[in-house]
């Protein structure tokens, strides 16, 4: 008898920014604001090689530690509904070798003059757990380092 | 405005077959197979199917069922183990209007000269237009339908 060789699980992260849906969306609409804020950490990189932001658009993306970009990322566009949704599949592959495959929806709600963001990472890895625990690092450190996008410029000035 | 909504479900549907892991693999992946089986039982001709089954391939279902309007099943295959493992991505159109967007794996482990699949359809259902209940008695009746054609083929 043959064993089951993928791992699935819900990851959800939710997240309150001090600013109006419309510029939390641009946040990941832009590569280059995503470029930024996207890296889990100081030593990690984000690059991305091709970016299309549109239903059925592709993203190639690599990322990893500074100077050693070992994984690629492809993100294809789903359904996309200005200020409020995105919702896209993502493989992530190491080498020749596919990790996981998720179904990524963003949602974003206005809460008076601010934007409650819900990720909900549907995940199928390959074969390895630490999968599962590495992509809701990942996308935590990532909204985490969102919120300094929208920090006034003028603060503490 | 419409009013926005995202619902997400994970259902897992297992069925055995007399039939080994890649003879079920074959029904899963050879167009021609394919069709013989996968078909909507309200809409049993599709007026499309397109299917290029390898990785980061497509696969269109179109037809007309009784509602009226066009519904469109498009997939991109994510991952293939022949004979094991097949992972693919797909959205459902009612005309224009997206349905879900899902995320289906579907596992072959052999049973002694049988074979149990394992299916995990991770979704989200989108506007209210449909539920994780509906689609996955759906895809149990799709199920059941590859078990009957693997039978026939026996």
């Amino acid at each position: 008898m043959t064993e089951r060789s993928v791992i699935h699980s819900t990851i959800v992260l939710e997240r309150t920014y001090d600013a109006v849906p419309a510029r939390v969306f641009q946040a990941f609409a832009d590569p280059e604001a995503r470029m930024r804020w996207g890296a889990p950490s100081k030593t990690a990189e984000l690059v991305y090689d091709k970016a299309d932001f549109r239903v059925g658009g592709l993203d190639v993306s690599r990322c990893g530690p500074r100077g050693s970009l070992i994984y690629r990322v492809e993100n294809r566009y789903v359904d996309i509904v200005p200020e409020q949704r995105i919702v896209s599949t993502e493989l992530v592959c190491e080498g020749w070798d596919r990790l996981s495959v998720s179904l990524i929806t963003i949602e974003f709600q206005p809460v008076g003059a601010s934007t409650r963001l819900v990720l909900t990472d549907q995940i199928a890895a390959f074969g390895d757990k630490d999968m599962i625990a590495g992509s809701e690092a990942g996308f935590s450190a990532a909204l985490d380092n969102l919120a300094a996008e929208f920090v006034p410029e003028t603060a503490g000035a | 405005m419409t009013e926005r909504s995202v619902v997400h479900s994970t259902f897992v549907i297992e069925r055995s077959y007399p039939a080994s892991p890649a003879k079920v693999y074959f029904a899963l992946s050879n167009p021609a197979a394919k069709r013989r089986w996968f078909a909507d039982p309200h809409d049993p001709v599709p007026s499309r199917h397109e299917m290029d089954f390898r990785i980061g391939g497509k696969e269109v279902n179109a037809g007309c069922p009784s509602d009226g309007q066009m519904h469109f099943f498009n997939a991109v295959y994510q991952d293939i183990v022949p004979d094991q493992r097949i992972v693919y991505s797909y959205e459902l159109l009612f005309g224009e209007t997206r349905v879900s967007v899902s995320l289906a794996t579907i596992e072959l482990l052999a049973e002694g000269d049988g074979t149990r699949l394992v299916m995990t359809e991770q979704g989200a259902f989108l506007d209210g237009h449909d539920t994780s209940a509906t689609r996955e008695h759906g895809t149990g009746e799709l199920l059941d339908a590859l078990g009957a054609f693997l039978r026939e083929e026996a």
